[in-house]
């Protein structure tokens, strides 16, 4: 009779590598989700600079917001802008947009789940714009 | 004992670099979240600022704060947004008409997401200089 390999010890490794896989595939869906949002943060950074100037955005910068936004890979995007006015004024400038993530529901099943994103910033008028 | 020694082999160099590498890319990657985060609101927070002190200025004709007090308002500003920081430090001179000079935020990210010691924390510098004019 032909000795048999003892296979406790590869089987248990086995199923560790399995749990850190699916950890790291979890991890890596949080990951995506944030790397999307710092790239939403350098997108609409300049947008804040151009509000904090002028005190609202034109027809054009608001259109090329939302071609870049969809570009991220977001959907059903609100821009909102609260308030408005002159110098010293304090503007609230609101953007959410719907966007999917990948992630585990099961033994090696994946689904791909709606995120919303949600981008708010208090900005306050300091040019004086005639 | 081949086969084994393959399974061995295979679990040390997926699973136990795998493991590190992830968890330092999820380090950087909330680092930089935290950072970016902490850049927008120090930028609005100096602009409220700098809006506050030239209304000050105009109404005034001279300016009657001190760099504390742009301090004080400064982290009330970013206690306010949630940004978890070490230090401001404001250095602002009169330089003919108007103030010149540097606003510095120290903040030390990771902390207050993964808790102190299970992934390590690291300290940014955030610098940004400014002028406000006081004669308009």
């Amino acid at each position: 009779m032909p000795r048999l390999m003892n296979v406790t010890l590869p089987v248990t490794l086995i199923f560790a590598l399995l749990v850190m896989v699916s950890l790291m595939v979890l991890v890596f869906g949080y990951l995506m989700v944030l790397n999307q949002h710092i790239e939403m943060i350098y997108m609409l950074r300049p947008y804040l600079y151009f509000l904090e100037d002028r005190g609202d955005l034109t027809e054009g910068q608001l259109l090329t917001l939302e071609r870049r936004l969809e570009d991220l890979g977001l959907e059903d995007i609100e821009i909102i802008i609260e308030g408005g006015g002159g110098f010293g004024e304090k503007l609230g400038f609101e953007v959410t947009g719907q966007g999917e993530v990948s992630r585990f529901t099961g033994f090696l099943k994946v689904e791909k789940t709606p995120v919303t994103y949600h981008y708010r910033r208090e900005v306050v008028v300091r040019r004086i714009v005639n | 004992m081949s086969d084994l020694l393959i399974v061995v082999t295979v679990f040390l160099l997926v699973g136990l670099v795998l493991l590190p590498v992830g968890l330092f890319m999820t380090q950087k990657v909330v680092n930089l979240h935290a950072l970016e985060t902490a850049k927008d609101h120090l930028d609005l927070g100096i602009s409220y600022i700098v809006v506050a002190l030239e209304l000050e200025a105009l109404s005034e004709g001279r300016l009657r704060v001190s760099n504390h007090w742009i301090e004080d308002r400064l982290e009330a500003y970013l206690v306010e947004k949630a940004i978890d920081f070490e230090s401001v430090e404001v250095v602002l001179l009169p330089r003919g008409g108007s103030l010149e000079g540097e606003v510095r935020l120290k903040l030390k990210v990771m902390d207050r997401f993964l808790g102190r010691g299970s992934l390590k924390g690291e300290t940014y510098e955030i610098v940004r200089k400014i002028e406000v004019p006081v004669d308009r």
